[in-house]
């Protein structure tokens, strides 16, 4: 869920609470875990609110008309759960659970402008990560950047295109030990529509295709994926 | 222009904190297996001696198979034999193959000009185990029920019941000497008379009841590896044994973090042991340096691995293995599981 609230005119603040799902299905050699000798499948599953996001914005408009620029900071709390545990009471992996466990400072940039028919937009948001969690375990920095180009002439309905590039750098463990099967680049294209359905109310759905990665190691990835969203304004 | 300098030094700070220089280790990708999917449950396999063709037992559907490992590795002949083919051996001038029944009393002795049975005959044993030529005449054959093993004369076709224990066989024919792994130590016998005689070396004994899961003898004839388990503590074990095939004292310990399911060592003395045990990225046969007993390499192979199911080509340009990849198992078809196909690894220089 994200709420977005203007405060002052040119200040806005923002809050992006998340709930996770994670299903992390795979088969083991015999071996690979003692509770489950002889191997076979083995599931681990997490869910709740991950960590919530808490931002304040700050507009420039420093090409008098285009081209206003939003320009943002805040925080990644601790809030999301850290502890989850496999069916045999072990703790599960680290980026299995739905939080990180370590309060993060967050920077995002935004610009849009109207072409048209059109609507142009790029933006970038970065997450740091400032220290391990209790268990010893240190998430990468993660750089988003993206570009849309959306179609806003029709009332009724709504579309366009993203290119999304997405850099992320390994985890690591106590000490710095680095993670494997982590960090990599990876360039998404996306196809969205959606309709709005009141005033009040959108629903859009969003295909992604990744067009270049370039992972360390083995990294298991999705030859697309297809998110539903939807979108309610309300004033108080 | 001067609100933009703020934004331009955030971008380009965050840009700068994501610079990653950390390489990958040396990793292997799915595409690097060698695989031939057969789906059969084998008990032996065992490289030709002219390097083209691999021969494995099919234990559960009763056959021998012939694998092309030429080029592009090929099952291009199946030959059905008697109930579960459990342990075969080539016989010293490269002619024939001798193939053990676990499910019947009989052997069945196929020519590899034709891949064809020459003939069979009956022995007293029952639950055989394995088997070994002592020479070209003589067979020795051991089973897991029956307290002694027997001497099979293909000339005269007379069975000699000898004074060794059942247990996995191993035999040096040039200095007529066999060696007997069983449950419990090593034996060493001198076979060259009709009567084998127990020498005066015994290994020490392993003080559990073991099982053994694989037992060679090196090219040069002198070690002789076991790769055993403890049936009542499967993390017990930790290591493949080496034993001086002279005084049956240890030359070395192979540590793998499990028991050996099998050991093959090359003709220049290179040591791949496949252990039982997956590490936490894959199974991996390890291979050591024979001077040193240390890993040297590690292979990354597909699946479970099998006892007895690993052999290595003489030019050690490859090594073979039948693996067992749990993903597959959820198959429909009655009694079928856990079926294996055949890896070829090509071994690092």
């Amino acid at each position: 869920m994200i709420l977005n609230a203007g405060i002052f005119p040119n200040v806005s603040f923002s809050a992006f609470i998340p709930y996770r799902y994670i299903l992390n299905e795979k088969v083991l050699f015999r071996g690979q875990n003692d509770n489950q000798y002889e191997g076979g499948l083995y599931s681990r599953e997490a869910y709740g609110i991950g960590d919530i996001i808490l931002q304040m914005s700050y507009q420039l408009n420093p090409l008098k008309g285009h081209f206003p620029v939003l320009i943002g900071a805040g925080v990644k709390l601790a809030n999301g759960k850290i502890n989850a545990v496999d069916k045999y009471d072990n703790r599960i992996s680290d980026n299995l659970q739905v939080g990180s466990g370590s309060v993060d400072p967050v920077f995002s940039l935004y610009t849009n402008e109207p072409i048209g028919s059109f609507m142009f937009s790029t933006g970038a948001f970065t997450r740091i990560s400032s220290r391990e969690n209790i268990y010893g375990y240190k998430y990468g920095n993660e750089l988003h950047a993206l570009t849309n180009l959306d179609y806003i002439e029709s009332d009724l309905f709504f579309g366009g295109v993203q290119l999304y590039y997405l850099l992320t750098t390994r985890d690591t463990y106590q000490y710095g030990k680095i993670a494997r099967d982590r960090g990599g680049k990876s360039v998404f294209f996306s196809a969205k529509m959606g309709s709005k359905i009141t005033d009040d109310f959108d629903l859009e759905i969003i295909f992604q295709k990744p067009v270049h990665q370039d992972l360390n190691e083995s990294q298991l990835t999705s030859s697309y994926s297809i998110q539903i969203g939807t979108l309610y304004r309300f004033t108080l | 222009m001067n609100k933009l300098i703020p934004i331009i030094f955030l971008l380009s700070v965050s840009c700068s904190l994501y610079e990653d220089n950390e390489q990958p280790d040396i990793y292997f990708e799915i595409h690097d297996f060698d695989i031939l999917e057969l789906g059969k449950t084998v008990s032996d396999m065992i490289v030709g001696t002219n390097e083209s063709y691999l021969y494995l037992s099919d234990f559960n559907n009763n056959s021998l198979l012939k694998v092309n490992i030429q080029g592009e590795m090929e099952l291009i002949d199946e030959l059905i034999l008697g109930s579960h083919p459990i342990s075969m051996d080539i016989s010293p001038d490269k002619s024939k193959l001798a193939v053990a029944m676990e499910g019947e009393s009989k052997v069945y002795i196929v020519s590899l000009s034709d891949f064809s049975i020459s003939y069979s005959f009956s022995v007293s044993l029952m639950n055989m185990n394995d088997i070994v030529y002592l020479n070209n005449q003589r067979l020795l054959i051991s089973s897991k029920t029956d307290p002694t093993v027997i001497a099979y004369d293909l000339n005269t076709n007379t069975e000699t019941s000898q004074s060794i224990l059942n247990g996995e066989l191993v035999v040096n024919s040039t200095d007529s000497i066999a060696y007997v792994a069983s449950s419990s130590s090593i034996k060493k016998y001198d076979v060259s008379n009709n009567q084998a005689s127990l020498e005066p070396y015994v290994a020490d004994p392993f003080g559990f009841y073991a099982k053994i899961n694989h037992f060679i003898i090196s090219p040069d004839k002198n070690t002789l590896f076991l790769c055993l388990s403890n049936p009542d503590d499967h993390t017990g074990i930790k290591s493949v044994y080496a034993y001086d095939a002279k005084t049956l004292t240890f030359s070395g310990q192979y540590k793998v973090n499990s028991s050996g399911m099998g050991v093959a060592v090359s003709n220049n003395n290179r040591i791949f042991i496949a252990p039982t045990d997956a590490d936490e990225n894959g199974v991996f046969v390890v291979e050591f340096d024979a001077q040193t007993k240390l890993e040297s390499n590690y292979y990354l192979v597909a699946g479970n691995l099998k006892e007895r199911c690993i052999a290595v080509d003489q030019n050690a340009e490859y090594f073979y293995v039948l693996v067992n990849s749990p993903g597959d198992n959820n198959s429909f078809e009655p009694y079928n599981s856990f079926s294996f196909d055949l890896q070829r690894v090509h071994i690092y220089d």
